[in-house]
């Protein structure tokens, strides 16, 4: 059993490993928030970025990281997406329309002003310490972290190894923002959560606990929602 | 083991330890209970003591309270258990619930009292902690001088039985005062197997070391209390010995023990003799009369030439009389002379083993019968200044206690219950070892004042333990059934509140093992075996035709 529960996880990382390159992709940048945990970020789309990322870069559970300085330190909030939403000022107009009452030209409609809004829920921080190949997680915390991001700051994909060192704060396998996520991610917190243990599964080899986890989130999930009584 | 405790001289201590263990929250279902919140890190068992501090009539008391319940207010959620192999503290420190010491128990505990000098007994305060008090384990030593109802300034002997069983292992000891349970009679109650025997021994020992010296005598049915002899040994000497005294340890075998006539009484006679008419009762009963006035040395040649002479040298009756007495009375277990000299069976510093196994039960409960008597005139007349015989207070314990004082009737019975309700005026204290309370006579349990009880599972048994033990409340009844052996409660006039104990271990071996069957049977197979390879041949191991005609 010890094993399973020790230290020597085989997916371990090391603080020296790289879990941030120069070559992430960015994915949005912050638009507003809605409280400490709760931000909203608009999505690049053409021509914004070199790379402009597809559905699949920001699909539901994506794991996200934002850099800000606090101190002078270079930090990540490790973040995720828990919620989206699609933004088309064209939404109830049928047909073209004019630019202005004076000026009867037809005027192409706002074609660029469709937008992918997400929902990012922080989860965390790390500090960033400079490591062979681009930068690794020191110090990662799972606590409700304590400094806002700006607007206009880049929200970039998190890479598996980002992921996976985020959930060994300590060497240890937490997931300990859960009942944070689930608070601000509300309707969809349980999905999300469910989402995460999905890729962890994948990353770390807790499989036993992650089962646990899985059903009490399920479990909890069904009984708030009447499922179950 | 040679480390005898010291009793506490005095019962000064304070009555609280260091460690806190709670907070009350709010008063119990009962009147005299309470709710203390405490958290799990530090154990709190049923039947622990705890204190809490309160003030009775304008002055703070130390208040002792004895743990009923303990049960979880606030765990790790269930979800977490979920998987076995899977520890709930690593899930819970996984998702950042609180880990350590985030469980918390509801305690409730009933008030035992406050001890007060004067009575030296408890006191019930009649009111509860306030909710917010703190409470705190009682102190080892306090416990120690308290829960005994003995007086610790003068010089009367305890007996050391063991140790609470809530503390640490020799932490507190718990002493029996002698005169107490000596007094006011001794009950041994467990089921089979649980120490009953072991526990009396522990008393037998206690008794006659050096500081007490108890005139005792034992009534043996199964031979288990011949190894309390050990008491003797040089090896014991620290424990038992102290300047020129030694217990002296008297095993009466079944071979030496005779009932002497004269120590019968007409009833007893009258109950060996097969279907007596009323013409050979009254003839019986005049020459007996006759027969003690004149000697104490009777034989039944004795009786049967009294009915010649009473009813003439041709009497049918006589006759009638003289060939039932002759069938039931002779035997070795018969004695014509009377015992003269009590004190070769009884002495202070002396504990006799009658041994009883080869009698029947019938002539057990005879002997006891004719011996109890005998022994508790003695000390009805030393008491009167009529005789010097017995001029010492007696114990007498009874093994298989059922048997001599059965719910029903039996010959011993009449005068056990006659020493049980006044023998305390005499000194004469009985102590009944059982493992069927609910087969004893009632009267004679509910006269036992100090009770040990152990391990009872059998309901009738804790029923019959309900009824007649004043002192057993439902919370000492319900520690009944998981107990362990060794582990008793002690509860009535020796001790001033129910406590539950480990009996400790005998200074000398104990005699009632219970056989290794297995073990046996392979002893006895292999000389079977043996046996039968020197002697006979095996008949399927040779040639000869076998006979298969059908059986």
């Amino acid at each position: 059993m010890s094993s399973e529960f020790g230290h020597k996880d085989q997916t371990a990382m090391t603080v020296d490993e790289p879990v941030i390159g120069d070559d992430d992709l960015t994915i949005a940048s912050i638009v507003q928030s809605n409280g400490q945990m709760d931000y909203v970020a608009e999505v690049y789309r053409d021509h914004e970025r070199e790379r402009v990322p597809e559905k699949q870069d920001y699909e539901f559970g994506q794991p996200v990281y934002a850099k800000t300085t606090v101190h002078g330190e270079e930090r990540a909030l490790v973040g995720v997406v828990y919620e989206s939403l699609l933004v088309n000022p064209d939404q109830g107009r049928d047909g073209p329309r004019l630019s202005t009452p004076d000026q009867e030209l037809f005027v192409p409609g706002y074609v660029d002003e469709k937008q992918t809004l997400l929902g990012i829920a922080l989860l965390g921080s790390a500090e960033l310490t400079p490591v062979e190949g681009g930068q690794g997680f020191a110090s990662v915390s799972q606590e409700l972290p304590r400094w806002t991001l700006d607007i206009d700051d880049s929200v970039s994909k998190l890479s598996d190894a980002g992921f996976r060192r985020f959930h060994r704060p300590d060497g240890q396998f937490a997931l300990r923002y859960y009942d944070r996520l689930v608070a601000t991610a509300e309707r969809f917190g349980a999905e999300v959560t469910l989402s995460l243990i999905e890729r962890l599964r994948a990353e770390t080899e807790q499989e036993a606990m992650l089962d646990v986890i899985e059903r009490k989130v399920r479990w909890e999930t069904s009984s708030d929602r009447g499922v179950i009584r | 083991m040679s480390d005898v405790p010291e009793p506490p001289t005095s019962r000064g201590m304070d009555a609280a330890s260091e460690t806190v263990v709670g907070t009350v929250a709010e008063p119990g279902e009962g009147a005299d209970e309470f709710v203390f919140v405490a958290p799990n890190t530090v154990e709190v068992r049923t039947g622990e003591f705890v204190v809490y501090e309160t003030t009775v009539e304008g002055e703070s008391r130390d208040v002792l309270a004895r743990v009923t319940n303990a049960e979880q207010e606030r765990g790790l959620p269930g979800e977490f258990l979920a998987d076995p192999g899977v520890e709930p503290e690593t899930v819970a420190d996984a998702l950042g619930v609180p880990n350590g010491n985030v469980e918390i128990d509801r305690v409730t505990a009933r008030v035992v009292g406050y001890f007060d000098a004067e009575m030296a007994t408890f006191a019930n305060p009649r009111s509860l902690p306030d909710p917010g008090s703190r409470v705190a384990l009682a102190n080892d030593e306090f416990l120690e001088a308290v829960l005994p109802a003995a007086d610790w300034e003068d010089e009367s002997a305890t007996a050391h039985v063991g140790w609470l069983l809530n503390r640490e292992t020799k932490a507190a000891n718990v002493f029996m005062p002698i005169d107490s349970f000596a007094a006011t009679h001794l009950a041994v109650l467990a089921s089979t197997g649980s120490g009953k025997s072991y526990t009396a021994s522990v008393v037998i020992e206690e008794m006659l070391r050096p500081q007490s010296r108890a005139a005792m005598c034992v009534f043996d049915p199964h031979g288990e209390y011949d190894t309390l002899d050990g008491m003797r040994k040089d090896g014991h000497a620290s424990v038992f010995q102290d300047g020129a005294y030694t217990p002296e340890v008297n095993v009466v075998t079944p071979d030496e023990i005779t009932v002497a006539i004269p120590d019968l009484n007409y009833g007893d006679l009258l109950s060996f003799l097969d279907k007596p008419s009323d013409k050979m009762k009254y003839l019986l009963q005049q020459a007996w009369r006759a027969l003690q006035r004149d000697s104490n040395q009777i034989s039944v040649r004795d009786i049967t030439s009294k009915c010649y002479e009473i009813d003439g040298q041709d009497s049918d009756t006589a006759g009638a009389l003289e060939w039932r007495l002759n069938r039931a009375l002779d035997r070795d277990l018969f004695a014509s002379a009377a015992r003269n000299d009590l004190t070769d069976l009884v002495a202070p510093g002396q504990v006799t083993i009658l041994q009883l196994n080869r009698l029947s039960e019938d002539d057990q409960q005879m002997l006891a019968a004719a011996l109890l008597r005998k022994l508790y005139e003695a000390r009805k007349d030393a008491m009167r200044g009529d005789g010097d015989d017995l001029d010492f207070p007696l114990f007498t314990l009874l093994e298989e206690g059922h048997r001599f004082a059965p719910d029903g009737s039996a010959r011993s019975l009449p005068i056990l219950r006659t020493i049980l309700s006044e023998g305390r005026k005499f000194g004469f204290g009985v102590g009944i070892i059982s493992q069927r309370p609910s087969k004893l006579d009632a009267d004679v349990l509910s006269q036992c004042g100090t009770q040990i009880i152990m391990q009872i599972q059998n309901p009738n048994d804790q029923q019959a333990i309900r009824q007649s033990v004043e002192s057993a409340g439902e919370d000492v009844l319900d520690e009944l059934p998981g107990l362990t052996p060794g582990q008793a409660v002690i509860a009535g006039d020796a001790m001033n509140t129910p406590v539950l104990t480990r009996i400790r271990e005998r200074h000398t071996r104990h005699g009632a093992e219970s056989l290794d069957a297995t073990s046996e049977w392979r002893d006895s197979w292999e000389s079977w075996h043996a046996e039968r390879n020197r002697g006979v041949v095996d008949p399927y191991e040779s040639d000869e035709e076998v006979d298969e005609t059908p059986l």
